[in-house]
């Protein structure tokens, strides 16, 4: 069934509310993993194979591997048909939707073949055919690390174009917003990475990383609410969802508040040598990233054309 | 952003810094701070500040997930509950920032630290029994009370409210007539 | 504007819950620095090792009475707008002895739970489980008690309508009481008081 992102489909207007926390964790982990991806790419062309982490090599392979969880995570109940259904809703969107989804498929089997070759090093016999396979790759790295960063780059936009797409939702309907998507996803990515690296001085790299990441998301925050107040009235209107609307208390207190200022100062605190390092300020962005996702998804769906 | 040291002077500074907890504040300047956040909030809001009332809501919120038509039928929740979603609530809102303020305030005193608070003579198991009992009587109390002692004691103190007053002497009370049998916990 | 901002028209309820965040982070952070983050702190006011619970929500109740009624007295602040906690003297006694009991056995009041909790106190988050429990079984046996839970009512009754008094007389003598109080306080303090304020290390295991 081929469903028109348009005013004239009843579905979408005047109430579209078939996406929920399903679509919006889809996008949270998807956007996560491109983080991943891209950060460690930049680390391996940027800084040289030798100086990557355990963490961060299998963290390219966990991140691959999260990409068609997540899509799948779409169809979390198999049993109903009519959520079946709803996939290929999604999926037959709008032709450019459908290469897009098509184009996803190409991320996991880089990313994973990036990943052998990263950890070929201290694979185990054991793993046979799999280690000779890495041996064999280990001269392509170099492409396949740029590959890797092309994938991840299109990962991260491409979680953003799927709503910015939306002619009829003026809240997503911003060229921003792909962008936005994109630098969140890189500070989530960095901020799981944090979590679960061992090494003192990566942990420290990947921190002051974050904090520009976080500056720059707030800066673009800030420029998608002044570019709606300045534009159209439906964008104007999508604008008040947040200022007095009834978006306003969510996205100041968990987007701004706990997920972006809170976690900056602590971070900057922490860089400095001030505060001791805990795992607080990367929960505080990991939360605010599926904040981010959660109520731009909600909010766009009330957000609409005035007629 | 000019961010010149290296992880190790992080890490030194960090371990200087954060070793020793910063002593707390004056009880009398801590106090006034409190005081002065409520004068704030009646100022804006017309209402005090509280704490149970985001945990009643909570518990309302998890049984209307898992059986929302005992819920609706309840006569307690019936009562509790409006139209509005059960966590849109200003005191839900003010319990969220009470975390992200307390973990704040412990991380630049250098206090926060993963562990459970007891004396010598008891275990981390038996301090979390006495927690989860504990826990359970003050949840009791609190809607017998309809409040803690943010929203009955320290609002309702300051406003003189005769209930709230009635409460926190009852509190103190209590508290005198059990430390006894529980003292080896903090010993 | 004259206060309540909101009551007045200010801000809606939404921009009201992100007041609502940002006063709660102000009452978590004091609550913190005033060492409310620690059972063993709080607790101590139970034995007279350290009297600072006592001192802290006096200091706060007297500093908020005044407060509140400047402003009134100023106009700057409705004083009839303000929601005072309805008075049922009953339950809110044996509620208050209940609470002392799980006070001085938890460690924690809900509020300090919170900040606790923030502060990585493991054994804040089995309070809070059980303050969530005691709640939902209160629920369940609420048809049994709801007699005396709604009895007793006197409404939103304050101490100087139950005298007669004004509330600048009655003020006057809470000052007087919390001055009292902290006079106790201390002499309590120098009596059973331990001189280990601050340091967490030796009070906690992992």
């Amino acid at each position: 069934m081929e469903i028109t992102s348009t005013k004239h489909n009843p579905m979408v207007s005047p109430h579209l509310d078939v996406w929920g926390w399903d679509v919006a964790l889809y996008l949270f982990f998807s956007g996560l993993a491109a983080g991943v991806l891209i950060i460690a790419a930049i680390q391996y062309l940027y800084y040289g194979e030798r100086k990557m982490s355990p963490m961060a090599r299998y963290a390219v392979i966990a991140a691959s591997i999260i990409v068609p969880l997540a899509m799948l995570g779409l169809l979390h109940d198999l049993a109903n048909k009519a959520n079946i259904l709803a996939f290929y809703e999604y999926w037959n969107f709008t032709s450019t939707m459908a290469v897009g989804a098509r184009a996803l498929l190409i991320i996991p089997p880089v990313g994973l073949l990036f990943g052998l070759t990263l950890i070929n090093e201290g694979l185990s016999e054991r793993w046979g055919r799999l280690k000779v396979l890495g041996s064999w790759l280990k001269k392509y790295e170099p492409i396949l690390a740029r590959l890797t960063l092309v994938c991840g780059l299109f990962l991260g936009t491409y979680t953003g174009i799927l709503l910015s797409a939306n002619f009829g939702r003026p809240l997503w309907n911003t060229a921003l917003l792909p962008v936005l998507f994109l630098v969140s996803g890189l500070s989530t990515g960095a901020a799981a990475m944090t979590l679960l690296s061992k090494d003192e001085a990566e942990r420290t790299l990947l921190t002051k990383l974050d904090i520009n990441l976080i500056v720059a998301e707030m800066g673009l925050l800030f420029l998608m609410l002044l570019s709606f107040a300045l534009t159209t009235r439906a964008q104007h209107d999508a604008l008040s969802l947040f200022l007095g609307g009834g978006f306003t208390a969510s996205f100041w207190v968990f987007i701004v508040g706990a997920g972006l200022v809170a976690p900056l100062f602590l971070e900057q605190l922490q860089i400095r040598g001030k505060v001791m390092e805990t795992v607080v300020p990367s929960i505080m962005v990991l939360i605010g990233g599926l904040a981010l996702r959660v109520i731009i998804v909600m909010a766009g769906q009330a957000s609409m054309i005035p007629n | 952003m000019s961010i010149s040291l290296t992880h190790k002077e992080v890490a030194e500074r960090a371990r200087d810094e954060t070793s020793t907890p910063r002593p707390y504040w004056n009880p009398y300047v801590a106090g006034i701070g409190l005081g002065l956040t409520l004068v704030l909030t009646y100022y804006l809001m017309g209402e005090g500040l509280g704490a149970s009332g985001a945990f009643t809501r909570f518990v309302a919120a998890a049984e209307q997930t898992v059986a929302p038509r005992y819920v609706a039928k309840d006569p307690y929740w019936s009562g509790y509950l409006s139209g509005e979603p059960v966590l849109k609530a200003w005191l839900v809102f003010e319990v969220l920032g009470a975390l992200v303020g307390g973990v704040i305030a412990a991380l630049t005193a250098g206090r926060f630290k993963v562990m459970s608070e007891h004396g010598t003579k008891v275990s981390a198991r038996q301090r979390a029994v006495l927690a989860f009992a504990g826990g359970l009587l003050v949840g009791v109390a609190t809607r017998f009370a309809r409040g803690c002692t943010s929203g009955q004691a320290l609002t309702g103190g300051s406003v003189l409210a005769v209930g709230s007053w009635a409460f926190m002497f009852a509190v103190f009370a209590g508290g005198y007539a059990a430390a006894w049998f529980v003292r080896r916990q903090w010993q | 504007m004259n206060g309540p901002i909101s009551v007045n028209g200010g801000f809606n309820q939404e921009v009201g819950f992100v007041v609502a965040f940002i006063v709660g982070g102000l009452f978590g952070f004091f609550l913190e620095r005033a060492g409310f983050g620690s059972a063993k702190k709080l607790t101590a006011v139970f034995y007279g090792k350290d009297m600072a619970v006592l001192k802290v929500m006096f200091t706060a109740i007297v500093v908020a009475m005044i407060g509140l009624q400047y402003l009134g007295v100023f106009g700057r602040l409705d004083m009839s707008l303000l929601t005072i906690p309805p008075t049922f003297l009953g339950p809110q006694i044996v509620g208050g002895l209940l609470f002392g009991v799980g006070f001085v056995m938890g460690g924690y009041c809900p509020g300090t739970a919170v900040v606790a909790a923030g502060s990585g106190r493991k054994d804040a988050l089995w309070f809070i489980g059980g303050v969530l429990a005691g709640i939902a079984l209160w629920v369940v046996g609420y048809p049994s008690y709801a007699g005396f839970y709604k009895s007793g009512s006197m409404g939103e009754l304050t101490i100087p309508e139950w005298l007669g008094k004004s509330p600048g007389v009655v003020a006057f003598f809470v000052i007087l009481m919390a001055l009292g109080a902290f006079w106790v306080a201390t002499k309590v303090e120098q009596k059973f008081g331990s001189n280990d304020e601050g340091s967490i290390e030796s009070k906690g295991s992992l």
